[in-house]
């Protein structure tokens, strides 16, 4: 790729492409996200400094019984396992699990 | 009141350079205006405040707390696609010196006058050009004015210059502090302004649109840099020929054709003296005296200094033996200290035109370069002969200084 | 997992009311992928700013954290117009824009209408 083809003074012109940058290779502990105990408060959707925390519309029905209309996903390829959500959940939903290869 | 008829109708008015340039900001319907004073320019931005008060000129003012900010403030509006606008001198020069970098890095329109002043330490506020040779890296487009009626045009060439899509970097468009921008002059202004906006069209470009939405200032690293550096070095190159296409076409449009470099009586001229700004009106008599005389002298004039016009400065030295070239400012420490005469050494040593070229400085501080001076300059050279090129730089009319 | 592309209500200004987390927009106008450190909270402070700026933001950003870990070319976080210019002139750089913003619309230059709602 040539200087000519760059856009010039160091413009990026396509908002949002930072998400080609797989940040969730950082990570050394992962978030994981007990669905029976999530309360859905969206305090951890709320705090995610990369906004790795996906609200998806897929309803779940607890053991209990419960049915919940959403659900909330982490993106496993941005985050970066820094454990705010697992500290700040109300109900200690989230456990922080070594990444074991 | 003496009317210009021709392609555009233009009246004669008397104004100084400071006001001339206020007139042709206003004819070509600058948006925004960042006014911060200092001698002496303050009455390019006096006057841009008067016209927005009486509507003469539709812009925003923004009336900021130093120069860095007056330079970071158009850098937002001309960003966000506005036409921009701000005049300094010397020190405030220096003071938005990281922001002018910044400002052609990021390949953005301005245009700003300089009214030539001397740097301090010890603060002088008369004229010379080292607070202009200092920014000479800083990759904007520079032009050197020597009269108000050039003055007038050539902001209006800036703007068409400096927006042409090919090659988006700012523009400075500079005259002498003081004995240019205090001093009355004759020129005509173009009558109705909607023809000077005709002359520079709206034009599209990248900016901050939030239904587009851009990142502009980016980090970046070794990787990427050069490359981009490198496209600014291809926009001035590309500038030097549409710089001259506009000359052209001024020319046509308002009957005044101006070239990068101008010369005087060069035809059969044996030796020339080169130089830039005010001054040149007094080198202009001085060459008919000494023509009369029965030196076989020329004039040179510069007047577009970034990018540097290698052509023309070959085509009007080509027949000479002896060039002459008065600098206005010193770098301190070279093997040459005038500015200007370290350019012309090069662009000829490349060129391969074997001339004896001699260097003065002079006019430092606000003194004045009169006639007189010119021929005492050249009386000097020829009788110094070789030793003034040995000597490098010559310093003229310097109390203590003497080469004879 | 692909990020979410689905539709999200655009609140105006004027109606948007937070009472509760639950009030907080859904859009993401700040994507992931930015280099700050794990856990920085300025990625969360950024997020929340522009859930309550909305699409017809332009951030002026000083040389800082935020600016160099977002948008280190040829990526950017931003999903809004950005701009950076130096270390000291955040607010001559707003004041800018915002002026060019008010005459180009006073002149009609531009549609101030024709924004996101």
């Amino acid at each position: 790729m040539s200087w000519r083809e760059l856009p010039i003074g160091g413009m990026v012109v396509e908002p949002g492409n930072s998400i080609a940058r797989r940040t969730g290779d950082w990570r050394v502990f992962r978030p994981v996200i007990n669905q029976d105990v999530c309360t859905r408060c969206l305090i951890c959707w709320m705090y995610c400094p990369d906004g790795v925390i996906k609200l998806v519309d897929t309803p779940y029905r607890t053991s209990k019984g419960r049915v919940w209309s959403f659900t909330l996903e982490i993106d496993y390829d941005y985050c970066k396992g820094c454990g705010i959500c697992a500290e700040e959940c109300p109900v200690d939903a989230i456990s922080m699990v070594e990444e074991v290869k | 009141m003496e009317v210009l008829e021709g392609p555009v109708r233009q009246v004669r008015v008397v104004l100084n350079s400071n006001y001339a340039v206020a007139y042709a900001v206003r004819d070509v319907d600058v948006d925004v205006i960042a006014a911060y004073p200092i001698t002496p320019q303050t009455g390019v931005v006096g006057k841009l405040a008067e016209m927005i008060a009486n509507g003469e000129l539709e812009a925003e003012m923004i009336h900021v707390e130093s120069e860095h900010s007056a330079l970071s403030t158009i850098i937002g509006a001309s960003a966000a696609g506005a036409r921009v606008f701000t005049a300094t001198s010397s020190q405030g020069l220096e003071f938005m010196h990281e922001v002018l970098h910044i400002a052609s890095g990021m390949r953005l329109p301005l245009v700003m006058s300089v009214a030539t002043r001397a740097v301090s330490a010890p603060i002088n506020i008369w004229c010379d050009y080292s607070d202009l040779m200092n920014v000479r890296d800083s990759s904007w487009i520079t032009f050197i004015a020597s009269t108000a009626q050039e003055v007038y045009d050539t902001i209006i060439e800036a703007y068409m210059v400096a927006e042409d899509p090919r090659i988006l970097l700012p523009v400075i468009v500079a005259y002498d502090g003081f004995w240019m921008s205090h001093t009355y002059e004759p020129l005509h202004v173009v009558a109705d302004k909607r023809y000077v906006r005709s002359l520079v069209p709206r034009r599209d470009r990248v900016k901050l649109d939030p239904l587009k939405p851009v990142t502009m200032g980016s980090l970046v690293g070794p990787d990427w840099y050069y490359e981009i550096k490198y496209q600014q070095v291809e926009a001035m190159r590309e500038a030097y020929d549409i710089i001259r296409e506009r000359d052209r076409d001024m020319g046509k449009v308002l009957g005044r054709r101006y070239e990068p470099v101008e010369a005087y009586n060069i035809d059969d001229a044996e030796i020339a003296i080169l130089t830039y700004g005010g001054i040149y009106g007094s080198l202009l008599k001085s060459v008919d005296r000494l023509r009369a005389e029965g030196y076989k002298i020329g004039a040179i004039r510069l007047r577009l200094w970034r990018p540097f016009p290698v052509d023309e400065l070959y085509k009007v030295t080509r027949g000479l033996s002896t060039l002459i070239v008065v600098d206005r400012a010193i770098s301190y420490g070279a093997s040459i200290a005038g500015p200007v005469a370290l350019e012309v050494i090069a662009s000829l040593h490349r060129m391969r035109v074997d001339l004896d070229i001699v260097n003065y400085v002079a006019g430092i501080g606000g003194r004045p370069v009169a006639e007189s001076d010119f021929k005492g300059m050249l009386e000097l050279a020829l009788k110094l002969g070789r030793r003034a090129r040995e000597l490098g730089t010559l310093y003229w009319g310097v109390r203590g200084v003497n080469y004879e | 997992m692909e990020p979410y592309t689905g539709e999200y209500e655009v609140l105006t200004m004027s109606e948007l009311r937070i009472r509760g987390v639950r009030d907080l927009p859904r859009e993401e106008l700040f994507a992931p992928g930015h280099g700050l450190c794990a856990g920085c909270t300025a990625g969360t402070i950024v997020r929340h700013l522009l859930k309550v700026t909305g699409r017809n933001t332009v951030i002026v950003n000083a040389t800082g954290c935020v600016e160099v870990s977002t948008t280190m070319h040829p990526y950017t976080s931003w999903r809004v117009s950005w701009i950076h210019v130096a270390f000291e002139n955040a607010a001559a750089v707003a004041s800018g824009v915002e002026s060019a913003f008010k005459v180009l619309a006073r002149k009609g230059l531009i549609d101030m209408s024709n924004q996101y709602p």
